[in-house]
C-alpha cells in the first residue's frame, strides 16, 4: 500500500479528541485555518463522505487515571445519534445536540436533566463565541487541525481502508484511533496524557436506527424550561449557568485562547 | 589671539548647531490641535454655555434613549474607537450625544436598587420608567413585592405606573426599540409589571408559586408573562403603542409553530397561542396593523400608511451590529428601527413618548469582547444622531425632552499610559521620555506588553501566567480583553452612570441624582403638555 493511499484511508480515521474526550467539543476557532501536512495532502473528499450514513451508536467512554493516582477508573456509557440535520449525544444526565438547516446554519443545544433546562446556543451566539460549526467535523467526531498530527501505523483486515489505525502526538497528549470508514465513526479512540491518565472510547454497537431500549434524544427534555446562552450575563449565579459556562470554557469557548 | 578667537568662535557655532540639530527633533506623537487651538475651544466653550437656553416649558415629547450597560469608560472608549474610525486620534471625538450644544446638560445616576449595590436592568429600568426604586429582577412594580411572587391580585396591587402608561393616559402615541428580545427587562419594564423578569412566556412561569405553593403557570390567578402583557395591554396603553421593534419572537410564537427564519427551531409558549398573529388581530381594529420578521418586511411598512407595527427580528435578541451583515434575513440596524419608530410616532400631533434601547452593549462586556460592545455604543450614537436630524427636519427637536443615559456600568476599565491616537483596541504604547524616540510597547512587572482595554472580571482571565500579547491581534473583533478575575460572564459594576439631556425641562438634568428622579424629570416635562387628546383614563 502507497503512502498515498495509507494516506487517503488515514484521513478517513482522523477524530477530534478534544479534552476529557468530549466529541461535541468543537473548539473555538477565531479562523478555520487550512490543515496542514498530511490533511493538506489529503483531499476532503476522501477523509469525509457526504452525506454521512444516518446511524445510531453505543460507546462505552473510559476516564483512567495514572498509575498511582488515588481515583478510580470511570466508566459511563454514551449514545450517538445522527441524521442529515442533528447530531446528537447523550452522556448520562447531559445531552448535546447539533441541528443544522437548509441554509447551513448551525445552532447547539445542551440540555440538562438534573436541572431540567436546555440551554440553547443560536447560530448568531455561536460565531460570536467563534464556535466552529463546519457539519462534517460535528458529525464525525473529526478535528482538521490534528489530522495532520497523526500517522497511520497499521491497516487492519484484507481491505486496507477498513479500519486503519492512526497515532500521533497532539500537544502533550498522545492519540491513537482506529477508524470505520463506513460508518464514518471511530472504532476505538484513546488519548494518553503526559501524566498517563487516559480516556478510551470504544464503539460498542451501532445500527442504522436506534434500538426502542435506547434513550431518544430531545424526548425527556421536551417540557424544560429553555434558555438563551446569549442571556449567561445576567444569570451568573443560576446553577445550570454556572454549569453550562464551565463547560464551555473547558472545550474552548468562551475563551480567551482564541487565535488572533 | 586671532587664533585663539577663531578656535572659541568654531567650538561655539558647532555646539549651537549640535543643541539646534537635537530640539529638531519632532515628538513622535502629536495631536492636531496648535497652541491656540486649546484656548480658543475653551472660550467657545464658555461662549456656548451662556447660550444655553433654558426651555422651562412642558414637552411636547419625550424620548428616553438607553445604552445598556453604557458606563464612562465606554462613552470613552467608544468615543475613542468612533474618532479613530475616522481616522483621527480619536480622543478629542465626541459621540453625538456628548455635543454641548446638543446636549447642555449632564449629571450622574446613582443606579443602586433597593436591595442591591450592584444593580441588573430590571430594577434600573423601573426607576427610570416610575420614580420607584424596587428590587432585584422586578419590573415596575414596588419593593414590597416578594421574590417570585405569581399572584396577579398581589402584583396588580404593588405596580407602579410607567412614564409609558402616563403619556398614554395623555393621549400621546408611544413606541418602544431595542436590540434585545422586546420582553427583555429594560424595555419590558415600560409595559409589564412582574416580580420576576425571566417570565417572558407562560413557559417561564414555574408551576406554583416558590412562596405560597399555589398554582402559578397557566393559573386564572396567576400573573401574565411579559409577552402576553404586552399584548393584553389596557385599552388606552394598547391604543398608544404604535410600534414595538426588537427581537424575541420566540416568546410570542406557541411551542408547536417552527420559526420562520430558523426552521430547526420552534417557539416557546406553551399556551398554543400565536401573539405576533394576536397583535395583528387586536391593532387592526384600530389601524392599519402589521407584524414584521424580517428586512423585508420591515422596509415595505409604510409608515404614512401603517398605524401599527410590531417587528421582531430574531428568536433571541438581535445580531450585534458588528456581526448583523451576515444575518440571511435581513435585520434593521437599531438606527434604522428608530428612524422608522420616529416617523410613525412624529405623526401624532398630540406628542408621542419613545424609549430606545441599544440593549447588546452591556452583552458584549458580559462576553468581554471589547470591540463589540464599543460598536454597539458607535450604533447608538449613530441613532441619536439621526433622531436629532428627524426631529429637526420635522420641526419638533425644541419640542422633545431627550435623555441619554445607562442603567448600570460594566468593569471595563482603560488603563496605561497610552500616547495619544494609540489604536484603543491596542496594547498600550507610552509617550517616549525624548523626542524623536520611537514608541514602544509598555510592559508589566515581568516584562511583557499588556491593553490599554480590560475588565475586572470575566472569561477573559488567563490561568498562569500573563500572556505574551507581542504577536497577538488585540483588535481583532473576537478577542478577548483580560481580565484579573475569572468569571464564567464578566459583570456589571456599581459605580454611577452619566446622563445626558436636551430640550425642554432638561435643565432639571444635574448633579448627582438618584437614577429613579429621571422618571420625575420626564413627568415633569410632560406635565401639561399640551397638546394632549383628553383626560387621564387610566
Amino acid at each position: 500500500m502507497n503512502s498515498t493511499t495509507m494516506m487517503g484511508c488515514a484521513a478517513a480515521a482522523f477524530m477530534a479528541l478534544l479534552g476529557a474526550f468530549q466529541p461535541f467539543a468543537v473548539a473555538a476557532h477565531e479562523v478555520q485555518r487550512a490543515p496542514t501536512g498530511v490533511a493538506a495532502a489529503t483531499p476532503r473528499t476522501i477523509l469525509w463522505r457526504d452525506p454521512q450514513p444516518v446511524i445510531a451508536a453505543r460507546y462505552e467512554v473510559q476516564v483512567l487515571p495514572a498509575k498511582g493516582s488515588a481515583k478510580a477508573t470511570r466508566t459511563h456509557t454514551w449514545y450517538f445519534f445522527r441524521d442529515a440535520q442533528r447530531v446528537a449525544v447523550i452522556k448520562g444526565d447531559i445531552e448535546e445536540a447539533w441541528h443544522r438547516d437548509a441554509q447551513d446554519r448551525v445552532r447547539f443545544e445542551r440540555t440538562f436533566h438534573d436541572e431540567q433546562r436546555v440551554v440553547e446556543y443560536s447560530t448568531g451566539e455561536l460565531a460570536t463565541l467563534g464556535v466552529a460549526t463546519d457539519w462534517q467535523p460535528i458529525a464525525t467526531f473529526i478535528d482538521a487541525r490534528e489530522l495532520a498530527l497523526l500517522k497511520p501505523m497499521a491497516a487492519r483486515g484484507s481491505d486496507l481502508c477498513a479500519a486503519p489505525v492512526l497515532v500521533g502526538k497532539v500537544g502533550a497528549a498522545t492519540l491513537r484511533v482506529q477508524w470505520m470508514p463506513d460508518l464514518q465513526l471511530p472504532a476505538l479512540a484513546e488519548r494518553r496524557e503526559a501524566d498517563g491518565s487516559r480516556v478510551r472510547l470504544v464503539l460498542k454497537q451501532s445500527a442504522s436506527r436506534a434500538p426502542a431500549e435506547w434513550p431518544q434524544p430531545g424526548v425527556r427534555g421536551a417540557d424544560y424550561l429553555r434558555i438563551d446562552a446569549a442571556d449567561f450575563g445576567d444569570m451568573a449565579q443560576d446553577t445550570t449557568v454556572r454549569k453550562a459556562e464551565a463547560m464551555d470554557a473547558s472545550i474552548g469557548w468562551r475563551s480567551s485562547q482564541h487565535r488572533h | 589671539m586671532h587664533l585663539q578667537i577663531l578656535r572659541r568662535s568654531a567650538a561655539t557655532a558647532a555646539a549651537l548647531i549640535a543643541g539646534v540639530a537635537t530640539a529638531q527633533q519632532p515628538p513622535v506623537v502629536q495631536g492636531p490641535e496648535s497652541v491656540n487651538d486649546w484656548f480658543k475651544a475653551g472660550q467657545q466653550f464658555i461662549h456656548d454655555s451662556k447660550s444655553v437656553r433654558e426651555f422651562n416649558r412642558p414637552a411636547k415629547n419625550v424620548i428616553l434613549f438607553v445604552g445598556d450597560g453604557m458606563g464612562v469608560s465606554t462613552v470613552t472608549a467608544a468615543r475613542i474607537l468612533e474618532g479613530q474610525l475616522a481616522g483621527k486620534p480619536g480622543e478629542e471625538n465626541r459621540l453625538s450625544f456628548e455635543n454641548f450644544r446638543d446636549f447642555p446638560y449632564l449629571a450622574l445616576s446613582k443606579t443602586y436598587s433597593w436591595d442591591q449595590q450592584t444593580s441588573d436592568s430590571a430594577p434600573t429600568m423601573t426607576a427610570m420608567s416610575t420614580g420607584y426604586k424596587t428590587r432585584e429582577g422586578m419590573l415596575s412594580v414596588n419593593h414590597t413585592t416578594a421574590r417570585g411572587e405569581c399572584n396577579a391580585a398581589v402584583i396588580d396591587a404593588n405596580s407602579v405606573k410607567t412614564v409609558l402608561e402616563y403619556a398614554a393616559a395623555m393621549g400621546k402615541s408611544t413606541g418602544i426599540v431595542s436590540t434585545a428580545r422586546i420582553t427583555h427587562a429594560t424595555p419590558a419594564a415600560l409595559y409589564a409589571h412582574t416580580a420576576v423578569r425571566d417570565w417572558e412566556a407562560d413557559a417561564n412561569l414555574p408551576l406554583t408559586d416558590v412562596n405560597t405553593g399555589a398554582p402559578c403557570r397557566g393559573s386564572s390567578t396567576a400573573v401574565k408573562d411579559i409577552a402576553r402583557q404586552l399584548i393584553e395591554l389596557s385599552p388606552t396603553v394598547r391604543s398608544s403603542l404604535k410600534v414595538a421593534l426588537g427581537g424575541g419572537r420566540t416568546y410570542f410564537l406557541p411551542n408547536t409553530v417552527t420559526d420562520p427564519e430558523y426552521p430547526t427551531q420552534k417557539g416557546r409558549r406553551a399556551d398554543g397561542r400565536n401573539l405576533a398573529a394576536e397583535w395583528v388581530g387586536t391593532r387592526g381594529t384600530m389601524g392599519a396593523a402589521a407584524y414584521a420578521w424580517n428586512k423585508a418586511q420591515f422596509d415595505a411598512f409604510e409608515p404614512a400608511y401603517g398605524s401599527y407595527l410590531l417587528g421582531l427580528f430574531e428568536p433571541s435578541h438581535v445580531q450585534f451590529e458588528a456581526d448583523r451583515a451576515r444575518d440571511p434575513a435581513g435585520e434593521p440596524s437599531l438606527t434604522e428601527m428608530t428612524d422608522k419608530a420616529l416617523r410613525m410616532l412624529t405623526k401624532d400631533h398630540h406628542g408621542f413618548f419613545l424609549h430606545v434601547e441599544a440593549g447588546r452593549i452591556d452583552h458584549a462586556h458580559h462576553g468581554g469582547n471589547a470591540k463589540r460592545a464599543l460598536l454597539e455604543t458607535v450604533e447608538f450614537s449613530k441613532t441619536i444622531r439621526r433622531t436629532l436630524e428627524i426631529l429637526k427636519a420635522t420641526g419638533q427637536l425644541d419640542d422633545t425632552l431627550i435623555i441619554v443615559t445607562a442603567d448600570h456600568s460594566h468593569t471595563f476599565t482603560i488603563a496605561g499610559y497610552p500616547s495619544r491616537g494609540n489604536n484603543i483596541l491596542g496594547l498600550v504604547r507610552e509617550v517616549p521620555e525624548r523626542d524623536g524616540a520611537p514608541l514602544a510597547n509598555a510592559s508589566d512587572a515581568n516584562g511583557l506588553p499588556y491593553t490599554t482595554l480590560g475588565y475586572i472580571n470575566g472569561p477573559g482571565y488567563r490561568s498562569g501566567a500573563r500572556p505574551n500579547l507581542t504577536s497577538v491581534d488585540t483588535t481583532d473583533l473576537n478577542f478577548l480583553q483580560e481580565a484579573a478575575v475569572p468569571t464564567g460572564s464578566e459583570t456589571h459594576a456599581g459605580e454611577d452612570v452619566p446622563i445626558y439631556a436636551r430640550g425642554p425641562k432638561a435643565h432639571l438634568v444635574g448633579g448627582s441624582m438618584e437614577q429613579n428622579w429621571i422618571f420625575h424629570v420626564m413627568m415633569e416635562a410632560l406635565r401639561n403638555g399640551g397638546h394632549h387628546r383628553g383626560r387621564d383614563r387610566d
